[in-house]
Formats: C-alpha cells, structure tokens, sequence
C-alpha cells in the first residue's frame, strides 16, 4: 500500500482522529440506544472517507478494540450482576437447593445473557450498515471477515468464553449450559419453563463458532451444549429406565417411552435446535428400549401377559418401540413365536389328553364342548373338532394382533406363520393331519347344515387355512381320502357341491396333482349312479316282472383311487379274502349285475365288498300282545348293513321259537367275525334296534350265544336304522395311526425314488449333497422327507442299477443309468 | 422492446414525476427528490442501510446528500427510475408528460427537470470547469419549454454524423433513445467519473457498469477534449486503488494515443495525481499496470 497522499481533488484531506473521534462517540450513542439523533449519512460518509483515504485497517482496529472495551466493560458487568449466589451454587450441584428459587435464578440469567447478546446484536448490525463501504471495500480486498461477524465472535470471547469470576475458573459458557440442562430437568421432572427464552439462547449459542474458521459442525451449539446434553440426558433415561422396569409393568414402560420420544422431539422443536432431534432419539431408543428390551419383552406384564389379555394397544407400542432399534423386531418375534409355539402346544396337549380320557372322565381338560358321548369315538371325534377350532381361534387371536398392533409387519407374519407350521407339525403331535380331515368330514356331515353360502365358504376357508401349515400333505390327503371315501359310498355328505368346492380350493391351494385321486373319486361316483339305472333299466327290459323283486344300487369303484382297505374292519385280515354267502335272491341279481357290467367292460374284474353296503327292508312283525296291550301287526322298513340283512334273512325261514346260533350264522353266511359280532351286537343288543334275542343277554357276543327272532319288537317310527357299531370316520388309534403312517412311509418311498431318477435322469450326474437337496426340494409340496429316508431309497436304487457312485470323486456322487 | 416493459418503465417514470406514494425525500442542496423506499433501497445498500436502521432518516424520512456532487446525486436519482441518466427522450417524454398533468400534480418538481436540461445546457466543453464547480450553487436559469426543444434542434444539427451505433447497441433502451443523441454528443467525462463514484460510494452496481459503459465510450470518442485532465484527475481520486473500472478505460486511452500525455493541462493533471502517474509510468516501462 502507498501511504495516503495529503492533498486530494477536493483538497480536505482527513483528520483521521477526528472523524474516528466522531464515529466513536456516535457507536457509544448507538449502544445506549440513542441512535435516532444521528445522521446515519454523515456516520457513512465518514467511514466513507476513511476508507477512501486509505485509513480502512486503522478503522476496523479501532472499531474491534472499540466493541472489545465495550464487551468486557459495560456487557460483562451487566452479566456479572446476574450471577447470583443461588444461581452459581445450584450449577455445582443440581438438585440441592430449592427448585423453584433456582428456576428464577436461572431464567433471571437466561433473559440478562439473551438480552446482552439480543443488544450485541442488534447494535453491530447498525455498526455494520455504518461501516458498510469498509466491509465492502477493506474488508473485502483484504479478506478479513466482515465487522459483523468479527464483533460476534468477540461475543464468544470476551462474554461466554470469559472465566465466571477471579475465583471461578468456569466459563460463562458452561454455566449457561448448566442452566439450560437444569431448566430441562425441570421440565422432564413436571415444571413448567420458559421455552422461549431458552430458545432464544440456544439461537445465540448456534450463530456462534467454535474457532474462527466458522465451520458447520463447529457451532458452539453442537460442539458445547449439545454434547453435554445428550451426556446428561444419557445418563438420566439411564437411570429412568431402571427406575421404571422395577417400578411399573411393561405397559406403563412402554407409553412412557413413547411419551418421552415425543417430549423430547417437541423439546427440539420448540425449545432447542430440531438438528438434535434425531441424536436425543437415538439416546432415549438407545437407553430406554435397546438396552432394555429383552428386560422388558420379558418382564412378568411383557409380552406373554399382553398376548394373553389382548392388550392390543400395548403390543403396538411395544411393536413400535422395537422397530425403533431394530428393523428385524428380534427380541418381539422370540417372545411371540415363543408364546405362540407354547399356547399350541397346550392345543396340541388338550387335544391328545382329550381323545385318550377315558370315556366315564367328562370333566378331562376339554373342558365342556359337549359330554363326551356313549362312544369313545365321538369323544375322540370331538377333540379332533375342538383341536382345529382351537387352532383357528388362536390364528384368529394372532391374525387380530398382526393386524391391529404390528401393522401386518413382514418379519413378524413370517414369525408367526412359522410358530403355527411349529406346533402344528411338532412331533410330539402327528395328528394334525387327521384332525383336519375330520373336521372338514364332521362339517361335511352335520356342520354346514343350515348354514349361507358365505358361511360354508367361510368353514372351508378355515380348513384351508389350517391345511397350508401341514407340511406332510400326503398323509392329509390319505386321511382325507379315507374319510371322504366313507361319506361318498354312505350318503353321509350334505351336498355334493360343498364336497366340490372343497376340492376346487384344494386344487388352488396345495395344486392339480393333490386333488388328481380326489377327483377321480367323484367321477366314479357319477359313474355308479349311471350304472345303477342303467341296469334297472336293463332289468325293467327283462319283463318279467317280479313284485320281490330286489332293487339293486350299486357303486363301482376302481381300486387304485379308493382306500378300500382302509374301510374293512381291519380287525382280522383273513376277513378281507372271505367271500360272504349271499343268499339266493341276492345271489341272482349279483350275478346279473356281473353280466351287465362285464358286457359294458370287458375284462373287468368286480370285486364285491359286502361290509360296504347297506339295505333297506321292509319287515313285518306278527300280532303279538305288546307290554302296553296292543296286538296289531307292525310293519318298519329297516335300514341295516349288507352284512345284517344276510343274517336276518337266516330268520325268514326260520319257525318263531327256533334260534340259530352264533356259530351257525356263521357258517351259514361266511361274514368274517369281527363284522359279524358287530352286526350281531347292533341287531341284538343296542336297545332300540333289538330286531333280535340274544341269549343269554349280554354285550358281548360269544360263539355259543343263540339268537331269536324279536317278534315283539316295538320301535317309534316307521323307519329304523340299525347303525352298525363303530362304523363312522373318526380318530385312528394308536395302532391304527401307526399303521397309517407305514403305508404313508411306503408309499412316501415311492414318491422319493420317483424324484431321485426324475431328477438323477435329467442331471445325469450329481453329488450326494446336492441330489439330497434337490429331492427335498421338489417334494417339499407333498411332505417333508428325513433325510435318511432318502438315503435308503438312493442306496435301493445303486442296488437295482438305476444309479451308480461315481469312482474317485471327490464327494459322494451318482451317476443315472439309463 | 416489449411493451409491458415499456408499461413499467414510463409507471417508474410517472411515479417519480408526480411523487406519488413518496414515502422518503432525497435532499442535495436546494434540490428535493421525493422517491420511494421500495424503489431506492432494493437497489443501493446505503439507502436500505438508512432507512432500516433507526437513526435520524428512517425517523424523518430525509436522506440530505447535500455533501455529494448534486449532479451525480441527480443522475443516480433519473437511475433510480429510469434506469439511465443524460438520456434525452425519456426525459423529454416524460417532462412533456408532467407539463401536461401538471395542473393536476401541484408537487411537480418543476425546477428538477428543467434544470437538468439548463444544466446541460450550459455544459459547454470549455464550461466544463465551471459548470462543475458552479454546481452546487443551486438552479440555474429557470427553464422553459422553449430551452429544450431548442437543445433538440441544437444537437440535431450540430453532430448529425456522431457515429452512435455501438452505443445504441447496448443501450436496452434504443426506441427511447433514438433521438437522444444532444447530450450524448458533448464529452461529459467528468460527469460520468462522479456517477460512477457515486454509484461505488452507495453501492449501487447496475449504475457504475452503466457510467462506466458510457465514460468508455465518450474517452474513446473525446479524448481530445478539454475535460480529460479533471476526468482523470476524478477516476483516480474517488475510488480506492483497487477499483480498476475507470482507471483501466483511462490508461487504454493514454495507450492508444500516447500523444495526449504531451498536452499541457494532461501534464498539470498528472503531476497533482500521483496514482496517476504511477501507473502511466509502469505502463509506459512495460510493468503490470496495476500492483494489486
């Protein structure tokens, strides 16, 4: 710079200590609040010609050590007057002396601090417009930081980073910030602050810089009050977290945190910087729900308990709370899965300790869904109805808790799904499949009646439901067959079209090859009606025309669709091979069927199972003096099994006072035992069916027992049906399950060896782990196989010579043989 | 030029002719400028500083200027509204429409436009001197009608070949200014040199591009002209060395034809105003002109 020139066009070189003397006396005017007498031109002008002159770093000096004096004279004392004996104690040690005394000391600093920095303000931006030319020119050319900016960061120097007296070392700074904090704690704890001012210094605190270079994340606000806030406020939720598990139950737990996130985003907005919202969010989720949510999902109100009294709101706090810290919900899903896998399997518990209570026992754990029944079978029945109502209703139970608290979440529909297929294939429990069956057969048979469509649909849709859990839906379908197999050849299905459109949901649900045999089943049956009329037609052509003539209707099942063996007695297996001797009427027709039949198809083998069918016959009974005194005729027409009309057309021929016994019945008629026993007994011992005498009378049925013609039988109605005992779908027995289940294993080995060379005769070669992999695989719609099975079936397979192991591989592998 | 600019270029024109809506008053001397706060403070710093700031002028709503060059205060004023000075038909356009109104204006600036005029008027070259130094005497003979169109006849006549192309080119005011060639014509150096120092001192950008624009081009066409020296003499000593806007147009000129450093009055210029002859001297040895 060349030194200023003395004389100028306008030849009034300046007085530069006059007109600073000028300016001078003119900021301390603007400082005590004066300005108005000022001429703001004149004050411009002569800054104007300062710099002009050249004098513009001799002005910014003088005006920096001008504001200096100013701050650590006039400001400073005004600041020290606000410090207070109450006020400097209560910042060592929050929480000793009188709250409301320290409220007011504290406000009382705030507003002096605020007010002194709000002056400052508004003083530097007029000294600032003054010196407007300088801050353009000088400060500019020169890159120093505008008088603006240079008077605030004296601010920060001389009033905040000043030390609070001679004998305290602390800043006016850290104080403030003590303040602030306690005034907080205030609030937190119920009081009532002024949000306001607090603002207001928060304001002054983020406008200023840590060092000069002005840096973003360098604002006092951040690098000062906020990092003591977030320590104290750590520190606090620490202990309120503590204070709470012990004190208040999980719910409680939960709306106070959720009111804390809420006061505290509200304390960013209104009182301090909305910039720490999300750090004083992250320390409230970090003390009060991450290191305490195991603590709390498991606390003796925690989730189980919310579970079980559906404290559906509180499950949506605890969901959301959760979902604050982590996206996967890990410590809700483990309580819900948990609570879910256990609630089943006390389903599963009540279920099987229901079905094996004994019959006399009514008050067992199915805790009155009707008196167990006469039969053991309908108590077993009921439990396997009552065990899918229980399941649905514990699905309904947690499809309202998806719903209405975790907002249908991802993670925890996957938990839940997962918790349900758990129970529902536990192997503790292997009757699921069964059970299921069974309740669409007792719903098939009696449920629906009387019900909308929208309700039958509605039953079904539950079945489906259930159904998508199974994983071993081979073994369904095998239950399923059996018992649908009953209700086609017994007439027992309400409606046909329910029965359909079962098996069309079926179909979408589980695919076209699950339903393939199902199918085939109805066609079988349509075929049958077809066939039946068919031949009473045929009959009717013969001519001659018979008035005892037999009706005959017939159903004609192939033997690979139907689970025939399923529906024998099974109690002794020599009875399946015997044939039963029809007596000559029935003979006859028989044989014209066979006739009318194999010319339709040729080739065709008829197998005929007498323990299927049923007959309905008209029976007379003679005069004979009744108890009540009346001697007229009686004429019933009898429902009976194939198998009872047999027997009773033994008594057609047979004198009144003539007996058979049971031993010549059987030789007469060739009925395998166990079915003639239970013929017998519903003949002659189930009380209001007693078409025949027993004697002597009892319920069991030995070899040497005679029977009799009841020619006084007295039944209410016309028709009777004489139901043949244990003679419905119902629950397996042990012995029965097991054997159920080897078919399933036997033919489940088929299933496997199908997938390995389907698999092995596309890959052609393949190792042993990927082979396995590949077969679960493609079987995981049907059933999950064990491993080991499949191992076996591989090694069957090597030895017939489909596969072969590949020498000197590395791992196990085979090779398809063609 | 589109015609909504042209609308709101002649409503500046008549709120500054009437006054109307003036909510604050620019005193230099004798002269009264009633001008608006929306208008003036959005386009220079110090009029926003003083009316924004509670010192005497926002309370009384008078800015006095009277320690400027009234003639530059005037011109910044016409800027202001204008968005030109020494511009002839604007003025005359909308002095032609202030006589017509001014039976309905009673606080027509009667004096203030015509004095322009008279100002230039008497701005004769070998005036210069005295016209700038008499300038803050206050009004001179009060104009008439007659005086102006009179001044249009002159400047017809007189320089009807000034080659004015390159101006009317940048000037976004061309349809306007078509006939305005008068003032043009004279060199006005040392007027452009206040407008810009004017301009520099309010902070007020778009007018010291424009006097510069026009100090440019009048040295390029009238460096002979009397005015030089003082014109220099202004460029070099109301604005800090930094500021190269006139200065660098200044040695250009002395580049381009060195022999006006041979005249005597160039000479006596020169030695009052080392800045000056500091940099003439750098540049004539060949240095970088400017040591900043």
């Amino acid at each position: 710079m060349k030194s200023a020139r003395a004389k100028g066009l306008h030849g009034d070189d300046i007085d530069f200590e006059n007109t600073w003397g000028t300016l001078a006396s003119a900021f301390r005017e603007i400082h005590t609040k004066n300005a108005s007498r000022l001429s703001y031109e004149e004050l411009y002008r002569h800054a104007y010609r300062v710099v002009l002159k050249k004098k513009g770093e001799d002005l910014y000096k003088r005006v920096l050590g001008f504001e200096r004096d100013w701050l650590s004279t006039e400001v400073h004392n005004s600041i020290q007057a606000l410090l207070t004996p109450n006020l400097l104690v209560s910042a060592q040690a929050v929480g000793t002396s009188n709250t409301n005394e320290r409220r007011v000391a504290g406000e009382k600093f705030l507003k002096g601090l605020r007010q002194a920095w709000g002056d400052h303000q508004v003083c530097m931006s007029m000294l600032a417009d003054v010196l407007m030319y300088m801050d353009r020119v000088y400060c500019q050319d020169n890159r120093h930081p505008s008088i603006y900016t240079a008077a605030m960061v004296l601010f920060r120097v001389d009033i905040l980073n000043h030390p609070v007296s001679d004998t305290d070392a602390r800043a006016v700074l850290d104080l403030l910030n003590r303040v602030i904090l306690d005034q907080i704690q205030m609030e937190r704890d119920g009081d009532v602050i002024d949000k306001y001012l607090i603002k207001m210094c928060v304001g002054m605190l983020e406008s200023l810089h840590e060092d000069e270079a002005e840096a973003e994340d360098q604002r006092l606000y951040n690098t000062s009050f906020e990092l003591e806030y977030l320590t104290t406020s750590k520190e606090f939720y620490r202990k309120e977290a503590e204070f709470l598990l012990r004190d208040s139950d999980a719910g409680a737990y939960c709306r106070h945190t959720r009111k804390r996130l809420d006061q505290e985003e509200d304390r960013c907005k209104s009182t301090l910087s909305e910039v720490t919202t999300p750090k004083i969010q992250k320390v409230v989720e970090h003390e009060l729900i991450k290191n305490r949510i195991h603590e709390l999902v498991e606390m003796e109100s925690g989730v189980r308990f919310m579970i079980d009294n559906d404290r559906l709101d509180e499950l949506e706090l605890m969901f959301d709370l959760n979902s604050r810290v982590d996206d996967k919900k890990m410590e809700l899903v483990r309580a819900v899965q948990k609570r879910i896998v256990e609630m089943g399997a006390d389903v599963n518990n009540a279920a099987v300790a229901a079905s094996t209570a004994p019959a006399p026992a009514p008050d067992a754990p199915d805790k009155g869904k009707g008196q167990p029944q006469e039969k053991n079978s309908n108590q077993q029945t009921i439990a396997a109805i009552k065990w899918v109502e229980d399941v649905l209703q514990l699905k309904d139970k947690f499809d309202g808790i998806l719903r209405t608290s975790f907002g249908m979440d991802q993670p925890l529909q996957t938990a839940v799904t997962r918790s349900f297929g758990d129970f529902i294939n536990s192997v503790s429990f292997p009757r699921s499949s069964e059970y299921i069956s069974l309740f669409i057969d007792e719903n098939m048979k009696k449920g629906i009646k009387n019900k909308t469509e929208l309700e039958i649909d509605a039953v079904l849709e539950k079945a489906i439901v259930l159904l998508r859990y199974v994983q071993d839906k081979d073994l369904f379908e095998r239950y399923y067959k059996k018992h649908l197999c009953r209700r086609l050849l017994m007439n027992k299905s309400i409606s046909n079209d329910v029965e359909k459109q079962m098996i069309s949901k079926m179909k979408i649900e589980l695919g076209n090859n699950f339903t393939l045999k199902l199918e085939a089943m109805f066609k079988d049956m349509t075929i049958s009606e077809e066939l039946t009329s068919g031949f009473k037609k045929h009959v009717e052509g013969l001519g001659d025309k018979d008035p005892k003539r037999i009706d005959l209707a017939i159903n004609v099942l192939t033997s690979m669709t139907w689970p025939l063996e399923t529906m024998s007695s099974g109690d002794d297996e020599e009875g399946k091979r015997t044939k039963c001797h029809f007596p000559p009427a029935l003979e006859r027709i028989k044989r014209g069927f066979e006739k009318y039949y194999s010319e339709k198809h040729s080739g065709r083998q008829i197998t005929w199972l007498a323990n299927m069918g049923s007959a309905d016959i008209k029976a007379v009974f003679p005069k004979v003096p009744q108890k009540d005194g009346t001697t007229k005729e009686r004429r019933h027409e009898l429902n009976v099994s194939t198998y009872a009309m047999v027997i009773l057309l033994l008594f057609n021929e047979l004198p009144a006072d003539q007996h058979l016994t049971f031993e010549e019945i059987q030789a007469q008629t060739n009925i395998p035992h166990s079915d003639l026993v239970r013929n017998l007994q519903s003949l002659a011992v189930a009380a209001k069916t007693r078409i025949l005498i027993k004697e002597p009378m009892s319920k069991d049925v030995k070899p040497t027992d005679k029977f009799f013609f009841n020619e006084g039988f007295k039944g209410a109605f016309l028709r009777i049906k004489v139901g043949v005992v244990a003679n419905g779908n119902k629950v397996e027995s042990d012995r029965e399950r097991r054997e159920t289940e080897k078919k399933n294993d036997d033919s489940r080995g088929f299933c496997i060896e199908a997938a390995v060379v389907r698999i092995m005769k596309q890959r052609k070669e393949l190792s042993h782990q990927q082979l396995v992999a590949e077969t679960l695989n493609q079987l995981a719609a049907q059933f999950k196989p064990e491993v080991n099975m499949i191992k076996k079936r591989i090694e069957s397979l090597i030895e017939r010579e489909y596969l072969e192991r590949i020498e000197g591989a590395k791992v196990d592998s085979y090779r398809y043989l063609a | 030029m589109d015609s909504p600019q042209v609308e709101l270029m002649s409503a500046l024109a008549t709120l500054f002719e009437c006054g109307k809506y003036s909510d604050l008053t620019i005193v230099c001397g004798t002269k009264r400028y009633s001008v608006h706060r929306a208008i003036v403070c959005s386009r220079s710093e110090f009029f926003d500083g003083a009316c924004r700031n509670p010192f005497k002028e926002s309370e009384s709503g008078v800015i006095d200027l009277t320690e400027d060059d009234p003639e530059a205060v005037e011109h910044m004023v016409n800027y202001f509204y204008h968005l030109d000075y020494l511009s002839k038909s604007l003025s005359r356009r909308s002095s032609q429409r202030s006589r017509r109104n001014s039976p309905l204006s009673p606080r027509r600036p009667a004096q203030t436009r015509p004095k322009k005029f008279s100002l230039a008027m008497v701005e004769d070259p070998l005036m210069a001197m005295a016209a700038a130094a008499g300038a803050a005497d206050g009004p001179l003979t009060p104009p008439t009608e007659d005086a102006t169109d009179e001044m249009d006849a002159d400047a017809s006549t007189k320089l009807p070949d000034t080659p004015m192309a390159d101006q009317h080119d940048e000037n976004p005011f061309d349809a306007l200014t078509a006939d305005a060639e008068a003032d043009i014509e004279k060199p006005h150096l040392v007027t452009h040199a206040k407008v810009y120092a004017i301009a520099e001192k309010y902070g007020i950008p778009g007018l010291k591009s424009l006097a510069r624009k026009k100090f440019a081009h009048q040295i390029e066409m009238h460096f002979a002209s009397p005015e030089l020296p003082e014109a220099c003499q202004e460029a070099y000593e109301t604005t800090v060395d930094s500021d190269r806007g006139l200065r660098d147009v200044v040695i250009q000129t002395f580049r381009a034809h060195p022999e006006i450093s041979l005249r005597k009055d160039v000479e006596l210029a020169m030695r009052e105003t080392p800045g000056l002859s500091f940099e003439l001297f750098r540049m004539a040895s060949g240095l970088p002109v400017s040591s900043l």
